[in-house]
């Protein structure tokens, strides 16, 4: 992270080759979160490209010592609320792209990528049920990889809420998950019932 | 009298109502004397009715039937921990073990596994990296406006349109440069169809339902005029005549 944070020093003095080197370096992280905000592939592109315009134009605002992920997360966060204000049901989520599915691992097994398919798309309509903010934590973690530290600072709450929040959010995950599952075929041996998430 | 301590002492009872009467008279008196006493005697029968209403305070009944519903959620909180790696080892075998007997912790487990996969699988475009450098010098270096997808529709779109504005089909193919084109676009569009996935094909599908609304509209504003043309001239035949002798 010290090398990263060498790199944005760089860039502030106006070094042409650092910028390319912190895109390079930030490009994964940064495009797989936009990736679980927009409503398809190419929308995570034209974000990503946009939070990269957003950190250019605000760069002299990084305060330096401070952690350039952290900042970059929220730069992009309020850039993505800003972008999608547009209620939750009409946008499907970009993770849906069946590319991206078929590039899993297993992926030839034809019987294992539609149960995979059917029950991502289970997944993202649970994820619709619950609150947009627990949601998105759970897509902030599990999907896109951020560490705690990283989402208290993006989402500039203490460490303890986020671990407490982002619990109630997979539980209740979990117990959408389970509810769908139950509304869809109701199990003969009851397990689902009983078993409960 | 009773001093200020044995009184404070005798508070519990008195509130529980659990003093005989003479004892009970005697604090009561202190009471009456004594401010600071009456004072804290005061709160603590504040404390005492709140308690009162707390007892008989029921749990929200979802809460209730979350907890009823859920026997694994102490399971759950250990799964949260193996998905985040900070599971002990003695945990996560007794979590792998109650998994194998539970079907729901175990979705459960796999529907994390499987966001994270997706995440993990989740690679930028490699032209992403080239705009997202570019995107200093402004926005308008951004991703072309046509994708290969909307261009092969597009490309298909104009090849019934042709069809429709200049005439017969048949004709047309036989005209050498039209059917290079019309193999050109068929190569593309079969591609598509081929190599697409499902939203490439439905996007050609709507072209061609689109193309064939198109084509009978034009058709049935054709016929339309014709025959109000062949009516006109039935209906007036003298204005007809008149027309024609003026």
């Amino acid at each position: 992270m010290a090398e990263l944070e060498i790199t944005v020093e760089r860039c502030r003095e106006g070094d042409e080759d650092a910028w390319s080197a912190l895109v390079s370096t930030t490009l994964r992280p940064i495009y797989r979160l936009c990736a679980s905000y927009a409503p398809s592939a190419a929308e995570a592109e034209e974000l990503t490209q946009e939070v990269y315009f957003k950190l250019w134009e605000n760069l002299h605002r990084y305060r330096a010592g401070s952690n350039f992920m952290a900042w970059a997360w929220r730069v992009a966060k309020n850039l993505i609320i800003d972008s999608y204000r547009r209620s939750r049901r009409e946008r499907e989520a970009a993770w849906l792209d069946p590319e991206i599915i078929d590039n899993l691992p297993a992926a030839d097994d034809p019987h294992e990528q539609t149960e995979r398919r059917q029950r991502l798309r289970l997944i993202a309509t649970s994820l619709r049920q619950i609150s947009e903010e627990l949601a998105t934590l759970v897509l902030m973690r599990d999907f896109a990889g951020l560490s705690y530290q990283e989402m208290a600072e993006a989402t500039e709450l203490p460490l303890g809420t986020v671990k407490s929040r982002l619990n109630r959010a997979r539980l209740e995950l979990a117990a959408s998950v389970r509810r769908r599952t139950q509304i869809r075929a109701v199990p003969p041996g009851g397990e689902f019932a009983e078993g409960g998430a | 009298m009773l001093s200020c301590t044995d009184a404070r002492e005798l508070f519990g009872l008195l509130l529980d109502g659990e003093l005989e009467e003479p004892v009970s008279h005697e604090v009561r008196e202190h009471l009456a004397g004594c401010e600071d006493c009456a004072g804290l005697y005061e709160a603590m029968e504040q404390v005492s009715e709140s308690g009162a209403w707390l007892a008989g305070a029921q749990p929200p009944e979802h809460l209730v039937a979350d907890l009823q519903a859920s026997p694994c959620r102490r399971w759950l909180g250990l799964l949260f921990q193996a998905v985040d790696r900070e599971i002990s080892q003695p945990n996560l075998e007794r979590l792998l073990s109650h998994m194998e007997s539970c079907p729901s912790c175990l979705a459960a487990w796999q529907d994390l596994t499987l966001i994270h996969q997706v995440g993990e699988a989740t690679e930028p475009p490699t032209h992403l990296l080239k705009h997202c450098i570019a995107a200093r010098e402004g926005r308008r270096l951004m991703r072309p406006i046509l994708s290969r997808r909307m261009a092969t529709a597009a490309a298909y779109v104009l090849a019934v349109f042709t069809s429709v504005i200049i005439g017969n089909p048949v004709t047309l193919a036989r005209n050498p440069t039209v059917e290079r084109v019309t193999q050109a676009v068929s190569a593309e569009v079969a591609e598509a169809a081929d190599q697409g996935r499902g939203e490439a094909r439905m996007m050609l599908w709507r072209a061609w339902k689109w193309g064939e609304e198109r084509l009978e509209a034009v058709r049935g504003l054709l016929t339309k005029d014709a025959e109000n043309d062949t009516e006109n001239n039935e209906d007036n035949p003298q204005e007809r005549d008149q027309g024609e002798t003026s």
